[in-house]
């Protein structure tokens, strides 16, 4: 079955404006967040915060994967910090932290935002515990193996898992953080992790990951979960045009997770970016590894590592 | 379609780990934005679409067990259109609206300006009038290889299809785009709003 060529590449300007508005179709980070916490798998976040956690300390220093992967670890922190308020306070504090959107400017902003946001819970709770609890649980615990379960108070029947935490050390070993802002207020709304239109970190400029210190522990390799978030969010990026933020998130998800279990999909999406950064050498070099390594990979990859 | 998951459902999601330990966790992760997608494009209205993901993964935790391995999007996808299905019928009472082409005469006429077509909002409108006018079976194939990119043999896969149907659907799919796109281009020359 060979395929046609899409109407996007061929149908004509009007067919490719109509075709390209699709690109705004992605849920918000808020609706992803309510709807992990509504279906009790927070646990997931908990992996992803583990996952972003390693790449943020691969992505370094605020760029566009650093930034991404950070702001994904605020998320995982953020439930854990929601899980203790909401073990000590109303269920309004809970819902309040995860309706507060990540910090996710860069690593070291994270770890600030951490702070600021499990005082902001407790203020929200007024329960003086969850900024007690919260506060030292991240800052100090190098890992929490098994998640706490936390069960809700009566009023609000989801519970709320409390992720693993191992992502903190290397958020709080990033030596550039910018200073903390005094204002205790979590802002209502943040942008999503990945830029929509720039590109903030140059590729050469990024750390090499295996290198990047961990003082406390070794670097943590990335679980299914935060493998996928790494590998949906580069996704994301190809299809909002956005392909040099992709390689950027491909090269962290290269680094935290080799010969991971989505490297197929890795790779595939590797080659997709290349092609819309314009980069069809490095493209062909790509796919005939992908093919090589997966001989049933899509046959577009197929015949690209075919091309002379 | 409600966005509250009732407290077994609830308890059901979290216990969801199927034998080979694929976690209702680890699929929400990897697939969650691509069933968001998915339903926006199947025709769940803009503002519908995150309860409508919710309920997918709800009905993925009950049935975890049953999905068999390796077909874990092509349920997704499966159950992301009959998700949308439900609401895009439930709308349709709800409005009493009327499907076929007067419809989307009438968004139309009542929309803004084609020459404000720069406009990304506009053109995710004409969009949605385009897909509107495609039966489910062929708007679900031409979603998936028009917008989301994969290819027809990843779309038989995806959508549990011989690839021959894939193949005319897909054809019926473009015809009906390109319909539309003339009827676009004859009112742009004419000036029409």
């Amino acid at each position: 079955m060979s395929d046609p060529k899409r109407l996007f590449e061929d149908g004509g300007p009007l067919a490719q404006e109509i075709l390209g508005s699709a690109n705004v179709d992605r849920p918000s980070d808020a609706a992803r967040r309510r709807a992990a916490i509504a279906l009790g798998i927070a646990a997931a976040s908990a992996g992803t915060a583990v996952g972003a956690g390693s790449a943020a300390a691969v992505g370094g220093n605020g760029g566009a994967a650093g930034a991404g992967a950070a702001a994904v670890g605020g998320n995982g922190a953020l439930a854990a910090a929601a899980s203790t308020s909401a073990a000590a306070s109303a269920s309004a504090a809970a819902s309040t932290a995860v309706a507060a959107p990540a910090l996710g400017a860069g690593a070291a902003v994270a770890k600030v935002g951490l702070v600021k946001l499990a005082l902001a819970v407790g203020l929200a709770g007024s329960a003086a515990v969850g900024v007690g609890v919260a506060v030292p649980m991240m800052m100090t615990a190098p890992r929490v193996e098994a998640p706490e379960t936390v069960q809700a108070p009566a009023a609000n029947p989801a519970r709320i898992v409390a992720p693993a935490v191992s992502a903190v050390p290397e958020i709080s070993a990033e030596p550039s953080a910018p200073p903390a802002t005094p204002e205790m207020s979590a802002p209502p709304e943040l942008p999503r992790a990945l830029p929509q239109k720039k590109l903030v970190l140059p590729r050469a400029e990024l750390p090499a990951p295996v290198t990047a210190p961990a003082r406390t522990t070794e670097a943590p390799r990335l679980d299914l979960a935060g493998e996928a978030s790494l590998i949906e969010r580069a996704r994301t990026a190809i299809a909002a045009g956005e392909p040099h933020s992709a390689l950027e998130l491909l090269d962290a998800y290269a680094a935290a997770a080799p010969g991971g279990s989505l490297e197929r999909e890795s790779l595939q999406l590797r080659v997709d970016a290349l092609l819309a950064s314009h980069d069809r050498e490095g493209a062909l070099t790509v796919a005939r590894r992908l093919v090589g390594r997966y001989p049933d990979a899509p046959a577009r990859y197929r015949e690209l590592a075919q091309a002379p | 379609m409600n966005g509250r998951p009732s407290t077994t459902e609830v308890s059901e999601a979290q216990a969801a780990r199927r034998a080979d330990g694929v976690t209702l966790g680890a699929l929400f992760e990897l697939h969650y934005d691509f069933v968001w997608r998915s339903l926006r494009r199947l025709g769940v209205a803009p503002d519908s679409v995150d309860d409508a993901a919710q309920e997918v993964f709800l009905i993925v935790a009950r049935k975890l067990d049953r999905i068999v391995p390796g077909a874990e999007k092509a349920f997704l996808f499966g159950t992301s259109m009959r998700v949308a299905s439900d609401a895009r019928r439930a709308r349709a009472r709800r409005r009493e609206e009327a499907d076929g082409p007067e419809i989307i005469e009438a968004a139309w006429a009542g929309g803004p300006g084609l020459d404000e077509l720069v406009e990304q909002k506009r053109a995710r409108e004409l969009l949605d009038l385009a897909l509107d006018s495609m039966p489910l079976d062929v708007r679900a194939p031409f979603a998936l290889f028009e917008l989301e990119g994969m290819t027809m043999a990843e779309i038989a896969a995806c959508t549990d299809t011989p690839p021959g149907t894939v193949a005319s659907r897909l054809r019926r799919g473009r015809e009906i785009f390109e319909a539309f796109l003339k009827r676009a281009k004859a009112r742009m020359d004419r000036g029409e709003r």
